[in-house]
């Protein structure tokens, strides 16, 4: 009896079975050949492609070989014939008659009695994943009717996971089977092929004891070794023994995993391929067999590769992106005009307004030399009245120091003080020691003092005054010109030595001047002034007098205020000045309280009006806010 | 020499400003060093001056020499410097000319400046509600109204005696307190700022 | 007793700067090994940090006025936090297109913002960014040093403007030009009818002690942070004595 060779497994059945007893698969398919059929001594592992007038032997009847057997190529078969002949093969041409003794095996599968137990497994992939897990193949479950060849066959040294009794289920299919998913249906598919209406559960056949001893000689571990190779080394053993093979127990398969059987209702599908008509290799490893993608290197035309188009394939919503990306980057690269401002804006709408309100009234009122106001009152402004007095306790001819600290821009304010104290100190005979720490303090004081002189009538150049200059260091100028004068100032504009001629001959120090009379509109500089000359003026109660503009007068006051007086008159703003003038008998009629007045006034209601009017602007957009939030 | 120049400057600075501080408290030991020392600040200051108006000078050159509408301000500042230089330096700092310089371009320009400084400082107020529409804006508001209005007498009403002792009240108690206030902060930073610098740990002169 | 007054007038200076002295040293060695100590919130110090990123970013510069305060005077400790706040703004932009610009109203004060720019470039390994112009002197008087700033912040390509120093009413002037060219103004200064000014004209006013609070705020250096926390104490220490000051008197008066 030939066997046939599982084209799964490539483990030797006998030919009466129609299915592999050990991985269930199909065993009369078209293509494979019992190794049994086969002439000498081929190799199990590798048969050899027939000659293509070998393969058309008349043995080969591909006409009456099922569409199953059909599929199968013929590489397959005749590597299933080459596999179970062993290791040590001798590289041999197989014949053709051999080859049809396997086609044949392969088409005609042996017959299976009807008393076969069911497999337990229908899955071949599946016994042999359990066999080489663990080390047992699932054998099939022995046959009732054979139980005593079956237990002589049985393969002791292969182990079986378990064992599963053919008596309640072997007849009988799982009623209800578990449904399978596609991909397992598929993979089963193609991995085991079935024949259509000829798939019955395969017999576990016992192997035969011959094919077993190469297992037992070679004393390899079961558990470890998988079947194939098993079967391998027992197909090494002398050509020509031909050992029934040893009934091999079915295997118990659990609920579960008899519930993965497959559905058989389900007619396997045949293969796409029609190999019939394919060619047959005639050399190489897969000689003989059909439809074989040949690897010979005549095979594989060296050709030159396709040339594809490097042209992108561009739709026209991509065109338009892409252009649409183009315009943006072109953008960036020229520089967008600047927007001009309007020049007429609210703002400076509103600018102009508040402008013309307030230069207008003012401009008016002193082309008009208005006098409607009342002018201050002396009485009415701490500091004159003392500072008066202050000036008239000086005496005539006695050395004054006047520092001219404040800017030209204030002089509008300051210079009705100014003139008018400068007037006072001319009539006097007062000597004026004019001293600056603002470098445009020397112009200023000469300036004022030609002012004055003219406004006075005095003929010709005044000059009982000297103009010592521009203090430079600041505050620390102020400290050495209160430790000594001489030093910080020794000459004058006029490069002149007047510390050596009267009357500055006398003055050693600062206390030697009658009084120190600091014309500034900082309050910092009057500070810098009574904190650093102030003190030393203390020490000979030599007054310190101060006039100033109106932003610095709350600053200087607590000085004034203080006790003992670090201040001894002060003259504040443009009202302090008006003040002065009237305590000395000048009276100014040019209109300058009124427009001063007036400019107050006006000040005042456009801070008013305009406070009122954004706040009463600003409602409607908050409300509006406040809705488009809501 | 870039690692030795910073630390030999600050050297310079904390022994001099050291010595210049202990002079104002022990007068008759480090007076006269404190003396010496100030001359050559008052120098040096005087030079610095000298030196930022060169700088002006070069900084306006180029511009002249760069396209732009702004280059003929420059060009007139130039012009207006050396000319006052010339002048003042044939004339003389109280010559007649140079005081007619003074008189005819520096005052007239500076007062200008302040009485656009005015405006403003009108406009401004009038825009801060609108800006900053909070609670310590209606008093800052109410009280620069208080004192424009009760310093002097107001057109077509006379004095208002409630606004002038308001005003009065309000110069010289709040203000000058939160004057007072601000000033002994400042004071205190520019201390820490003094310190600082003499430890030299604050090195404005590089290094 | 009278010579200890006399002594402890006399000397009453020197013992309160001994004492800023030593709390400055206190808390600059013990703040070495302590957490960095938390700052409450200055919402100018916050919009100067953006306003120098949002420079760099596009591309404009920063101009920092200086004022016009001495170093010789009582505004010169304005004036050198006003050169603590250009070398940090200038080591924030380094990297900006258009360098930042100091303007300042005094020839001290000029050359050293023109030594604080190169510092700061050759500790950035970027001398070649070094401009002496970029430091200017832009007037001698406050009106003239105002008149000269206008410019720079109309036509330089400004987006912030940094007033830190001794600026008087004429910051105003300064305050209106950053307006018009619409860049964001902080500002500073030590005088107090300038303060008042800048709480109507500013976008960011620091009033008070806030600008010379500016070094700890940007991150100058753990001394700034130490002479702050002095600052603090003095202050309440001041306060206290202002209040007793006061009652004293009060009682004096009553009784």
């Amino acid at each position: 009896m030939t066997d046939i060779i599982c084209p799964l497994c490539g483990k030797p059945n006998p030919s009466e079975l129609e299915e592999c007893k050990f991985c269930h698969a199909p065993l009369k398919a078209a293509g494979f050949i019992a190794p049994s059929d086969q002439e000498g001594d081929e190799s199990q592992f590798i048969s050899p492609v027939a000659a293509p007038d070998e393969i058309e032997s008349p043995t080969i009847k591909p006409e009456s070989a099922t569409p199953l057997e059909q599929a199968i190529p013929d590489w397959l078969k005749d590597t299933e014939a080459g596999f179970l002949e062993g290791v040590e093969s001798k590289p041999e041409q197989p014949t053709s008659e051999d080859i049809s003794a396997q086609i044949e095996s392969l088409i005609n599968p042996p017959s299976v009695p009807d008393n076969t137990a069911q497999p337990a497994i229908d899955d071949d992939w599946l016994t042999n994943l359990l066999a080489e897990a663990g080390g047992e193949p699932l054998s099939l479950a022995p046959l009732e009717e054979q139980p005593g060849e079956q237990a002589e066959e049985s393969n002791t040294e292969i182990t079986e996971p378990y064992t599963e009794t053919p008596s309640d289920e072997e007849k009988v299919l799982p009623s209800t089977q578990i449904e399978k998913p596609d991909w397992l249906t598929g993979l089963e598919a193609a991995s085991t092929i079935k024949l259509a209406g000829e798939i019955i559960p395969g017999e576990p056949t016992a192997i035969e004891p011959g094919i077993v001893e190469p297992e037992a000689e070679t004393g390899l571990n079961q558990m470890d070794v998988p079947d194939w190779i098993g079967q391998a080394d027992a197909v090494e053993s002398p050509a020509g023994q031909k050992e029934p093979e040893p009934s091999i127990a079915p295997a118990e398969l659990p609920s579960w995993l008899e519930a993965l059987r497959p559905d058989e209702t389900a007619a396997p599908t045949e293969p796409v391929e029609d190999l019939s008509a394919a060619d047959i290799v005639t050399a190489g490893p897969l000689v003989g067999l059909k439809g074989v993608i040949s690897a010979r290197p005549s095979a594989i035309r060296a050709r030159k590769p396709p040339t594809y188009s490097i042209k992108l394939r561009v739709t026209d919503e991509q065109r338009a992106r892409v252009e649409m990306m183009e315009a943006l980057l072109a953008d960036e690269q020229n520089p967008k005009p600047v927007p001009s401002q309007p020049i007429l804006t609210s703002r400076n709408i509103f600018r102009l307004v508040i402008a013309a309100v307030l230069i207008l009234p003012i401009v008016w009122m002193i082309i008009t030399a208005s006098q409607r106001i009342l002018p201050p009152q002396p009485g009415s402004i701490p500091g004159v009245v003392d500072f008066t007095e202050q000036i008239q306790k000086l005496p005539a001819g006695a050395p004054v120091l006047l520092a001219f600290d404040y800017e030209a821009g204030f002089s509008g304010e300051m210079n009705p003080a100014v003139s008018t104290l400068i007037s006072q100190l001319m009539i006097k005979n007062v000597y004026m020691t004019l001293v600056a720490t603002y470098p445009s303090g020397p112009a200023l004081a000469e300036s004022i003092i030609k002012t004055g002189a003219f406004s006075e009538g005095i003929q010709g150049p005044y000059t009982n005054y000297t103009d010592l200059g521009y203090i430079p260091g600041g505050t620390l100028g102020l400290r050495g010109l209160a430790n000594s004068p001489m030093a910080v100032l020794p000459y004058s504009l006029d490069e002149v030595n007047v510390w050596a001629s009267a009357p500055l001959d006398t003055v050693s120090t600062i206390n030697d001047f009658a009084a120190v009379i600091v014309l500034t509109n900082d309050p910092d500089t009057a500070r810098s002034w009574i904190e650093q000359v102030g003190v030393v003026l203390m020490e000979d109660s030599t007054p310190l007098l101060i006039v100033t503009s109106s932003q610095a007068e709350p600053l200087i006051r607590p000085y004034y205020q203080a006790y003992p007086a670090q201040v001894q008159g002060m003259v504040a703003g443009l009202a302090g000045g008006l003040a002065y003038g009237r305590t000395v008998g000048i009276v100014r009629q040019n209109g300058v309280w009124d427009a001063f007045s007036i400019a107050i006034t006006v000040s005042a209601l456009i801070i008013i009006v305009g406070s009122i009017i954004g706040v009463v602007m600003k409602m409607p957009a908050s409300d509006k806010m406040k809705e488009s939030k809501e | 020499m870039k690692k030795i120049l910073p630390t030999s400057n600050a050297i310079i600075a904390v022994i001099s400003g050291t010595l210049v501080l202990l002079g104002y408290f022990f007068p008759g030991v480090f007076g006269s060093i404190q003396s010496v020392l100030i001359g050559w600040a008052i120098i040096l200051a005087a030079f610095a001056l000298l030196l930022g108006i060169f700088n002006l000078a070069l900084v306006h050159w180029k511009k002249t020499k760069t396209a732009g509408s702004s280059k003929v301000y420059s060009i007139v500042l130039l012009i207006s410097l050396f000319i006052t230089i010339i002048v003042v330096s044939i004339n003389g700092p109280t010559g007649s000319f140079s005081l007619w310089l003074f008189n005819t371009f520096q005052v007239p320009v500076e007062i200008s400046l302040l009485a656009v400084l005015a405006i403003v400082l009108v406009y401004s107020a009038a825009r801060l509600l609108t800006r900053k529409p909070k609670w310590y804006i209606v008093l800052f508001l109410v009280s620069v109204v208080v004192m424009l209005l009760g310093s002097v007498p107001l057109f077509l009403l006379g004095e208002v005696t409630p606004l002038i002792l308001l005003r009065d009240w309000l110069a010289h108690v709040p203000a000058v307190a939160g004057a007072r206030g601000l000033l002994l902060g400042v004071a205190l930073g520019t201390v820490a700022t003094g310190l600082r610098i003499l430890l030299g740990v604050d090195r404005p002169y590089g290094g | 007793m009278e010579q200890v007054l006399d002594l402890i007038n006399n000397f009453l200076g020197l013992f309160f700067i001994l004492l800023c002295l030593g709390l400055i040293l206190f808390y600059f060695l013990s703040g070495r090994n302590r957490p960095k100590i938390s700052l409450r919130e200055i919402q100018a110090f916050r919009h100067l940090r953006r306003e120098v990123d949002l420079a760099v970013e596009a591309g404009k510069r920063l101009n920092i006025s200086l004022g016009r305060g001495s170093i010789n005077e009582l505004p010169g400790g304005a004036a050198f936090i006003g050169l603590t706040i250009l070398d940090r703004s200038a080591r924030a932009a380094s990297n900006s297109d258009r360098p930042p610009m100091a303007t300042s109203g005094d020839g001290v004060l000029t050359i050293l913002s023109q030594d604080t720019l190169q510092y700061t470039y050759q500790s950035l390994t970027a001398e070649q960014r070094y401009n002496p112009t970029n430091a200017r002197l832009t007037g001698l008087t406050p009106l003239a040093y105002a008149a000269g700033c206008i410019p720079i912040i109309q036509d330089e390509y400004v987006s912030a403007n940094i007033f830190a120093g001794h600026l008087g009413t004429e910051i105003a002037l300064l305050t209106e030009a950053g307006e018009r060219s619409r860049s964001l103004t902080v500002a500073g200064t030590d005088s107090i009818h300038a303060q008042a000014v800048l709480f109507a004209t500013s976008d960011e006013p620091l009033l008070g002690e806030e600008l010379y609070a500016a070094g700890a705020y940007l991150g100058a250096g753990p001394a700034h942070l130490a002479s702050l926390r002095m600052q603090d104490i003095l202050r309440w220490v001041f306060v206290v004595a202002i209040l007793l000051g006061a009652i004293f008197k009060l009682l004096e008066n009553l009784f």
